[in-house]
């Protein structure tokens, strides 16, 4: 589904993602673990066409991404929830929630759109016309405004940043839940355990390239790879 | 609800043109107050066009007064050179100047922060410049002096003399109107996506809105409100010069809205209304005039971040809470585990 093809990322001189190439097929979870630094972020923001790569190409269903702005991409079906700062804290849960709708129009299916994400985080229900920013739990409501524009591929930058292990948990059911529905997830995470626990495939990346690559079963029972994210973590 | 809402709006313009026909009747007898009152005016209606850009969408623009200029300078050509009807040189003017500062302004729109400031920066001395130096279209240096009121002709009123406080009443009805635009914009579905673009553009973008779009098409509409109120201001003083519309004016707008508070309707009224007359009333203190008008820009800046309108609403939000949470506490809820 998504095709990501000898990609490389410059910062001025510093190098932030070196030749990766990586594939999302359609209906799995794909994990991109690795350190702080790593270049995942990087790797999100191509998607998301924030960033323009030097080189390498991506592919989302067969057709090149190439020039096509922000907002094209989200008409296209991918949903990307940004690492950390997902929200707007001055407004409700509410009107966040409709700001991750705004592509695909505010008619009815916004209202059963709305009703979906409140039954995946009943908290939100309840705390809907409150503001954002006195929340905890911000994830959540990153979360539930990404799938408000129905995406096929649905990006998650470090979903588990400072949540407690219990909401972790709490994350990686949804995560499973909406595959069950026939979302296509790429889940960038620091937390290997929480890729592992939840994704098909994963990828490894570290100091910009892409080190290991597997099955996510077999990755995790892998010495070499467990070690090098311990000695890093 | 929405349409006790919408009644409640409707009282609260109706008592808004009441309150300005009044104070444009009251001050009629007196030419120095009722002229003060047709500037504040005036100042309303392009702090409204300043609070859509800086206090709604984020964007400080500092060419909003070259955008006023081309607006008055081009309705005073038609007006006078063409022979035009004024109310018909006025439309055509303003959108034709919205349409430059837009083309102008479109390259820095797509800059964030600090940088679109200083390019609009660069335009409006390059637009004073133009007024400056094209003296075929504005007699540069000099100006245009003695340009002629209007006269308005109403169904079912005649001939409308515009001398006296008539042309005031039109002035504050403009104003009036151009809040309201601003109040309608930001109650529909724009409000809510322009906000977002000011409280975090890239979120906004990444979660799908077209950022620039929505840039232009505010941009385009504050230059309307400005271009309209730069020829209403023409043929209102009757004097036009590369030095009304310099970058001081929209420094001064500007701050009237940060001022009054940015991002409320009622915060840059209350700007315009606190900061216009201050020069007007001291001026027999000319000595420490300026002393006076920066001191109080100084103090409302350090004590009310927000501004004046901005900084008790706060006040009044919190209070509000409170006596609610007093009332009854909110439970403290877990997450949910399951």
């Amino acid at each position: 589904m998504l095709e990501i093809e000898n990609l490389t990322v410059r910062y001025g001189a510093f190098l932030a993602v070196d030749r990766v190439s990586l594939s999302v097929g359609e209906g799995i979870i794909v994990g991109l673990v690795g350190p702080n630094g790593a270049g995942k972020s990087s790797l999100v923001r191509v998607v998301s066409g924030l960033v323009q790569p030097v080189t390498g190409t991506v592919r989302f269903r067969e057709l090149p991404l190439d020039g096509i702005p922000p907002h094209g991409r989200v008409d296209r079906g991918i949903a990307v929830v940004p690492e950390g700062r997902g929200l707007f804290p001055q407004m409700s849960v509410e009107e966040n929630l409709l700001m991750g709708r705004y592509r695909r129009g505010m008619g009815n299916g916004a209202r059963a759109l709305m009703d979906h994400a409140f039954a995946l985080f009943p908290i939100l229900q309840e705390r809907r016309r409150q503001l954002a920013g006195t929340l905890s739990g911000g994830q959540q409501q990153m979360l539930a405004t990404g799938i408000m524009s129905e995406p096929q591929l649905l990006i998650l930058d470090e979903p588990s940043l400072g949540l407690a292990p219990i909401v972790v948990d709490e994350i990686g059911r949804t995560l499973r839940r909406l595959k069950g529905e026939g979302v296509t997830i790429l889940l960038v995470e620091q937390n290997a355990k929480l890729a592992a626990d939840v994704a098909d495939e994963i990828y490894v990346m570290q100091t910009g390239r892409i080190s290991h690559h597997g099955a996510a079963s077999d990755l995790m029972t892998d010495r070499s790879v467990m070690e090098s994210f311990l000695s890093v973590q | 609800m929405n349409r006790m809402r919408a009644s409640k709006d409707m009282w609260l313009w109706i008592s808004g043109a009441a309150l300005v026909i009044g104070l444009a009747l009251a001050t009629a007898g007196n030419r120095f107050a009722a002229f003060i009152i047709g500037i504040v005016f005036l100042n309303v209606l392009w702090t409204a066009g300043m609070n859509l850009l800086y206090g709604y969408t984020g964007l400080v623009s500092m060419m909003t007064a070259g955008v006023a200029g081309i607006g008055a300078y081009g309705t005073v050509k038609l007006f006078l050179d063409y022979g035009w009807s004024f109310w018909f040189a006025v439309p055509v003017s303003a959108v034709g100047a919205a349409a430059v500062g837009v083309i102008l302004g479109l390259p820095a729109l797509r800059l964030r922060g600090f940088y679109f400031v200083l390019s609009s920066l660069v335009i409006q001395v390059a637009l004073t410049l133009v007024f400056i130096y094209f003296p075929q279209f504005t007699n540069g240096d000099t100006g245009i002096t003695q340009i002629p009121r209007p006269g308005l002709w109403l169904p079912g009123f005649g001939a409308v003399d515009l001398t006296g406080p008539g042309f005031e009443i039109i002035l504050g009805l403009l104003a009036l109107a151009g809040v309201a635009v601003v109040y309608m914009i930001i109650r529909s579905r724009m409000g809510a996506f322009i906000i977002a673009i000011r409280e975090d553009d890239l979120l906004a973008e990444e979660l799908g809105i077209d950022v620039t779009r929505y840039k232009v098409m505010v941009f385009f509409i504050s230059s309307l409100l400005m271009a309209v109120g730069g020829a209403f201001y023409a043929v209102y003083t009757g004097f036009i010069s590369p030095r009304s519309f310099d970058v001081l004016m929209s420094m001064n707008i500007w701050l009237m809205v940060a001022f009054g508070g940015r991002g409320t309707i009622a915060g840059p009224i209350i700007g315009s209304a606190i900061l216009v007359p201050i020069p007007f009333l001291l001026q027999e203190l000319y000595q420490i005039k300026d002393i006076f008008y920066g001191s109080l820009i100084i103090l409302v800046t350090v004590a009310m971040p927000a501004g004046v309108y901005g900084t008790i609403l706060k006040w009044w939000r919190v209070r509000r809470q409170k006596q609610n949470t007093a009332v009854a506490p909110v439970a403290i809820k877990r997450m949910p585990a399951e």
